[in-house]
């Protein structure tokens, strides 16, 4: 389980992160969602050990990271700037992190060489920036990690190759309990694979729940109302848009609940449509000043 | 299980057997290239020994003094700019976001990395070392000049060296984080302390009349390489033998029996400030902030430093720099100090601005800094200003000090006359009477001082140059340039009539004629030049025989002791030209030399003089001898003078055409032509 406890980090007057908590139960995938600059690869960064935090706690398994290298051991972590030696072959960099982890499967390495079908001998920096994120997810599932943290994962990877990386992401989870926190901005791909989701803004963790718990909590409504009546007033209206006669309304609550709501003004017509994380996402950071602008240039 | 793995298992793990493995192989080509520039020199001896006989008959003491010479003159220079690259390679990764991210989020404590990066980096350090000293094992085998515990004491002097200029790089690459900063803050870092003593010096130097420069290099120790360099050295102990070669000839050729380091104690000391600076990188490592990679100063605490520290700098350096571009010129005709204080602070407050706005946008890695800073620049001038204050205003007295009698060894001293184109007096004096005159003389000068001024036609100026060697072992050097009217030697008290008493003291003469007197030396001959045959009108030199020049020496000693000597010093032009003879007196001596080996050689030393009208000895000595006679005079130079001079009105032909100076048989010295005949004298 990672822990994350009111953290502050801050670049001189900038609170990177402001007071931001999460909590990431044991061998589930959690979705690190938020705006550019929210703070996600600063989060990531102090859960992994590289930045100290100014203030607060983390704890994964219920230790400190801060210089825990034995629990660093059970960390993989894949950045979104993943860093190789200049002169490095994958086999190089494999070597490197067998040094290091006591946990390497050499055995797990030699299998995922089928997977990722790309010749070890090559120089890293010459491979594209694909390949070198599938020498990443290659090196890091290699380390049989417990955790694994992962920032913009499959930025840069073929469609195909994004299915078979969160194949074996989602396979590890299940078959070895690992614990995998995620940070992207491609919500479509999360909604697929997070069975939890945090979303960070301004330092600060808004909300997190499962997902399941989190598209349960908001409801997009389809209603035609009779002729000449609108949206009523007195309806917690998170967002509203018309197209004909028909409202498309979005709301905080179940489905349920809206429905009984929406039921009071006998409306012509009224359906539940369950929302996309993407929509909650925009939604939730509306609330937080962060909608799209209708701007006319 | 490999013993890397075991170690890095363990609970606390403090080197990691891959990164150090990691570390050497990625950077082979620098100690690598090290290695094999530093073997060509044993090497190329081994070729040479092996192709002939060349160092054949080198002794085992040589090879030591040559061990010994390169330990303290070549390694600390050479491992002052190999550490630096040393450093670059094994903490590059903390100046790149990527890396240190990569480092950092290793299952590795900062202990682990710090170890594990520090050995590689002492043994790239060391490898080069080894390299060379392995083939100079060899070399000294092959060619019989092994001496081990030369070698070995050498080997212990390049490990604390190198540990040393390692460490001091260690430090310096935790202060930053930037690897452009780490190469020139570790520069600076080598050679800040003297270089600022060195500029403040020059600084006060110009403010203070007659303080050459005041520059003690009290604070060298904390310039490593300028402080090894001076102070550690390899002496040796030899001889001279006599060889004789094939065709009968000998010849001399000095043989050293022995060689020794003077201050190794110094690689120790140095290495154990090495062991200090290390804890403190560690410290400084283990307080790291990831984030600082990229930026000029990684510590929060030293930013405030190093942007009033780089000011400081610049407004001694540029300050220094630009005074001398523009104002030198407008003050450089003042007697005494030679900087004005307005245009110097001037100076110091803008390149200290400037050295503050570098330190800025350094920092803040960004040009937009005059808005936010303008409070600190403020500072910065007006702390660059008070600086050339406090310089000019000198604090410690350094200007008004003059020497306690008890303090001082001896004074040496350099006096000259201008314009006038007098022989200068020099020497050394150490009796307590004569010490006493010249601290008289130095105090009297300074109460005479009042500041830097034009100088006026209808003055003279004289030079004094002294050196005190005080019983401290410190020497100070004040050099004064002095205006006086000739009508001032006359004036009972004043810094010219005690200058002109001085140079008539006999141990003041005794030293500036016989400065060499000390030897056991025997006079063998001399020679008087410029005498004057009327009859000829030409020069011509008389020869003494030794038992000449010993009566011509005693008499000398008798006008010396008399204070016959100097008197014509400083005499008014026209007095002194009718005073002092143009013709010189040269004796010669021989002295023993003893060598270790009981063998001596003689050596050849000779002292030359002038005399004037006062020295009635030596007059009287010459005539005696018949050197001067009424065929072979010695001419003052008002009689040369008057001998030689032709009318300006004549300097033209019956054509009116000029006669030009430099076809003979006239040349013009301004006023009067004057026959080129009159140059042989």
């Amino acid at each position: 389980m990672i822990q994350i406890e009111t953290i502050v980090k801050r670049f001189g007057a900038f609170a990177a992160l402001d007071g931001a908590s999460l909590s990431v139960p044991a061998g589930s995938v959690y979705g690190l969602v938020g705006p550019n600059g929210a703070g996600k690869s600063t989060l990531i960064r102090c859960l992994t050990g590289i930045y100290r935090q100014d203030k607060g706690k983390i704890f994964v398994d219920g230790q400190p990271v801060w210089e825990n290298a034995p629990l660093k051991g059970r960390i993989a972590a894949i950045p979104d700037d993943w860093y190789y030696f200049s002169q490095a072959t994958i086999r190089d960099m494999c070597r490197f992190y067998q040094g290091f982890c006591p946990s390497f499967s050499m055995e797990r390495y030699e299998k995922l060489k089928e997977v990722f079908e790309i010749d070890e001998k090559r120089v890293l920096r010459r491979l594209s920036k694909g390949m070198q994120k599938q020498a990443a997810f290659w090196l890091a599932l290699s380390c049989m990690p417990d955790y694994l943290v992962l920032d913009e994962p499959v930025d840069g990877l073929d469609p195909v190759m994004r299915r078979q990386v969160w194949s074996l992401v989602l396979g590890d989870v299940a078959q070895r309990g690992v614990t995998v926190l995620v940070s992207s901005h491609n919500l479509r791909e999360l909604e697929d694979v997070c069975d939890h989701v945090g979303i960070l803004d301004h330092g600060k963790v808004l909300l997190e729940r499962s997902l399941a718990q989190l598209q349960d909590n908001m409801v997009k409504l389809q209603v035609v109302f009779r002729d000449g009546e609108s949206v009523p007033e007195d309806l917690p209206v998170l967002h509203v848009s018309k197209v004909g006669r028909i409202y498309t309304l979005i709301m905080r609550m179940g489905a349920e609940e809206a429905q009984t709501r929406i039921a009071a003004y006998q409306p012509l017509l009224a359906d539940a449509i369950p929302l996309t994380l993407e929509e909650i996402f925009i939604y939730e950071l509306g609330g937080a000043d962060y909608a799209v602008k209708d701007i006319v240039l | 299980m490999s013993w890397e793995a075991l170690i890095m298992q363990s609970k606390i793990s403090y080197f990691n057997g891959t990164l150090f493995r990691k570390n050497l192989m990625r950077f082979w080509p620098l100690w690598g290239g090290a290695s094999l520039a530093g073997a060509l020199v044993p090497i190329a001896m081994l070729m040479e020994i092996l192709r002939s006989s060349r160092y054949g008959d080198i002794a085992t003491p040589e090879m030591t003094a040559l061990f010994y010479a390169v330990l303290t003159k070549g390694v600390p220079i050479i491992s002052l700019l190999y550490a630096i690259l040393c450093a670059l390679a094994v903490w590059h990764y903390l100046y790149n976001a990527r890396s240190v991210s990569m480092y950092h989020s290793l299952p590795i404590l900062r202990q682990g990395l710090f170890v594990t990066n520090f050995l590689s980096g002492m043994t790239m350090m060391l490898i080069p070392y080894l390299v060379v000293g392995l083939l100079t094992l060899v070399t000294s085998i092959v060619g019989g000049f092994l001496d081990l515990p030369g070698l070995a004491l050498t080997a212990l002097g390049v490990i604390g060296l190198s540990f040393f200029y390692f460490s001091t790089a260690t430090l310096v690459a935790f202060i930053t984080g930037n690897p452009f900063a780490l190469a020139g803050l570790y520069f600076i870092f080598h050679f800040l302390a003297a270089t600022l003593e060195w500029l403040l010096s020059v600084i006060m130097a110009g403010f203070y009349y007659g303080v050459e420069h005041a520059y003690s290099g009290f604070v060298e120790w904390l310039s490593p390489t300028i402080y090894l360099t001076i102070n550690l050295n390899a002496e040796t102990s030899s001889h001279y033998e006599t060889f004789t070669v094939s065709t009968g000839k000998t010849y001399e050729e000095m043989v050293i029996d022995a060689a020794h380091i003077v201050n190794g104690h110094l690689i120790l000391l140095y290495a154990l400030a090495g062991v200090g600076l290390t804890a403190l990188a560690w410290l400084l490592y283990k307080n790291r902030r990831s984030e600082s990679a990229g930026d000029v100063i990684a510590v929060g605490w030293m930013k405030p430093v190093f942007r009033y520290g780089v000011s400081v700098c610049m407004a001694l350096c540029g300050g220094l720099g630009l005074y001398y571009v523009l104002f030198d010129n407008f003050y450089s005709d003042l007697s005494g100090s030679n900087f004005a204080f307005l245009p110097m602070a001037f100076c110091m407050a803008f390149a200290g601005l400037l050295g503050f706005y570098i330190a800025s946008m350094l920092l803040a890695k960004s040009l937009h800094v005059f808005r936010t800073t303008w409070k600190g620049a403020i500072a910065a001038v007006v702390a660059a200003a008070a600086l050339c204050g406090l310089a000019a205003a000198d604090p410690i007295g350094l200007e008004r000090w003059v020497p306690a009698l008890d303090e001082i060894e001896s004074i040496s001293f350099v006096q000259n006359r201008f314009p006038i184109n007098v022989p200068s007096c020099s020497g050394n004096v150490r009796e307590p009477e004569t010490l006493q005159a010249f601290l008289d003389l130095h105090e009297t000068i300074l109460a005479e001082y009042r500041g830097p001024r034009p100088e006026q036609s209808d003055e003279e100026y004289s030079s004094l140059r002294l050196v005190y060697c005080l019983k401290n072992g410190r020497t100070v050097i004040r050099d004064y340039r002095f205006t006086y009217k000739i009508d001032d030697i006359q004036t009972d008290g004043s810094a010219i009539q005690k200058l002109a008493e001085i140079v008539t003291l006999p141990e003041v003469q005794l030293d500036n004629i016989f400065y060499d007197r000390d030897n056991d030396r025997q006079i063998t001959g001399g020679t008087i030049s410029g005498l004057y045959d009327p009859k000829t009108g030409e020069s011509k030199d008389c020869t003494l025989s030794e038992n000449e020049a010993k009566t011509l020496e005693a008499a000398i000693l008798r006008d010396i002791n008399a204070g016959h000597f100097g008197q014509s010093l400083y005499l008014p032009v026209e007095e002194h030209e009718k005073a002092a003879y143009t013709g010189r007196i040269m004796l010669y001596y021989i002295y023993n030399v003893q060598y270790a080996d009981g063998s001596t050689s003689y050596r050849n030393s000779s002292n030359s003089l002038s005399i004037s009208t006062y020295c009635t000895e030596t007059l009287q000595a010459l005539r005696e001898l018949g050197v001067i006679s009424e065929n072979q005079q010695l001419l003052t130079q008002a009689e040369l003078n008057n001998l030689f001079t032709v009318p300006a009105d004549e300097a033209f032909d019956g054509d009116g055409d000029y006669i030009d100076p430099y076809s003979a048989p006239y040349f013009y010295d301004g006023t009067t032509i004057i026959p080129e005949a009159q140059e042989a004298f």
